[in-house]
């Protein structure tokens, strides 16, 4: 059995571990709170402005050639991978940089921290590596925004994906790639946030009247373009950063847990030590004071 | 017949209501959209949107540039930031902050006083951890 010291030594510092991690625990639900809330809000504007694109038809889209919705031969793939800036969420980024894609056509572009450092480490083909804090502002978002968006039109990737965990709910988080660039069978991705949304397509209602357009339908499939993959992009953020929250509370969660249990069986450990300490003393008086008889 | 007018920004749904007539303003101008109109997707600059309401109040948003889709007597304005004109109530926040800057100081006074107990004790600390280094 340990001295009783050792243990107690040993309590106070699980002790002080499980108090961290009760912190950290309270932090990141408070802040998972906030991140799921704006990820759950912002979805609205993305679904309906995924209805626009879709009354626009593929037909007149392509009719009008915009570069972000021309389908072109895939030879270069770009994939941006979204992982933490900071540890302590499990096995968050673990599954996420698992479903990698490794094959000799992909550059990536990283966001995070953990992302870029993994990235390296298997020395991947690395563009550029982005940092978002946790508020995901607008401007962070506009430069990474821009400059996939140049990579895109100036012909050296020809297909943009996005790779990051999609937030389910608290408990679970998938890994998803998200084709970002080219904007083509926009009906497959408009449906997908439908059924995401839980949003019937009856609730949208088809007039078959005539569409008008003002000013006309160049200007519009050019603005709706640039923001469709400006808030698309930023919704992906919004959800990476919720499961992250999510990830990291139920992590510190378990640590806190399993530090509780601990410290009890140590408790128990020393208090047996304690006793039998106790008891071979009261053994030696009693066999000392036999023998002074 | 009426219109049922959605305003929706990326942080959350600003308004929803039925209206009479509802005029915004497009690149090209302003249009007032009465119900039963053609379909329309338009695009809006950064100004205003009136919607006239069934009992004649006019309610006004003020909204940056986004995009309009009517159909079926439904328009729904995507904008990037959406703001009710009537919920920005300059003279009543001028008045809160005055109260509000008040009490502040009110409170400041009190909390003044506590804190110069927590600094006696502060330094009470620092002076014995201070003899304690120096007897070493």
């Amino acid at each position: 059995m340990k001295g009783i010291k050792e243990v107690k030594d040993r309590i106070r510092a699980v002790d002080s571990v499980s108090k961290i991690t009760l912190a950290m625990q309270l932090v990141a639900a408070s802040k998972m709170k906030r991140a799921q809330d704006f990820a759950i809000d912002s979805r609205p504007y993305l679904l309906h402005l995924a209805e626009i694109i879709c009354c626009l038809s593929e037909k007149k889209i392509q009719k009008n050639m915009h570069p972000f919705f021309l389908p072109r031969e895939a030879k270069k793939r770009c994939v941006v991978v979204i992982g933490t800036d900071k540890g302590l969420c499990g096995v968050l980024n673990n599954t996420l940089f698992k479903s990698i894609p490794k094959t000799d056509d992909v550059c990536f572009v990283s966001v995070g921290r953990k992302a870029m450092q993994f990235l390296t480490r298997a020395k991947c083909p690395l563009l550029a590596s982005f940092s978002i804090n946790d508020r995901v502002q607008y401007h962070e978002v506009m430069g990474i925004c821009d400059f996939i968006g140049r990579l895109y039109t100036d012909g050296e990737v020809d297909i943009v994906e996005v790779l990051y965990q999609k937030f389910i709910n608290t408990m679970t988080y998938l890994p998803s790639l998200q084709k970002l660039l080219p904007m083509h069978g926009f009906h497959d991705v408009f449906n997908q946030m439908l059924a995401m949304a839980n949003i019937e397509l009856e609730d949208f209602r088809r007039d078959s009247r005539e569409l008008l357009f003002e000013p006309d339908v160049e200007q519009i499939i050019d603005h709706i373009a640039k923001i469709f993959l400006k808030y698309n992009l930023h919704q992906v953020f919004l959800e990476a950063k919720a499961s992250e929250h999510s990830a990291r509370m139920i992590a510190m969660k378990n640590a806190t847990d399993n530090a509780e249990m601990l410290s009890h069986e140590l408790k128990l450990e020393y208090n047996k030590a304690r006793q039998y300490a106790i008891t071979s003393e009261i053994i030696e008086l009693a066999a000392s004071a036999t023998e002074n008889n | 017949m009426s219109i049922a007018v959605k305003i929706i920004t990326p942080n959350q749904v600003v308004c929803s209501e039925e209206v009479a007539v509802l005029r915004v303003d497009t690149v090209m101008g302003e249009i007032e959209i009465l119900p039963m109109h053609r379909p329309l997707i338009a695009l809006l600059k950064v100004g205003s949107v009136r919607l006239k309401l069934w009992d004649d109040s006019i309610k006004t948003i003020a909204t940056a540039s986004g995009i309009l889709k009517l159909e079926h007597d439904q328009a729904v304005l995507v904008v990037e930031e959406a703001v009710n004109v009537h919920e920005i109530r300059v003279a009543s926040s001028v008045e809160e902050a005055k109260v509000l800057a008040k009490n502040a100081l009110k409170t400041a006074v009190t909390r003044g006083n506590l804190e110069q107990n927590e600094l006696n004790q502060l330094e009470a600390k620092i002076r014995a951890e201070l003899n304690k280094k120096l007897k070493k």
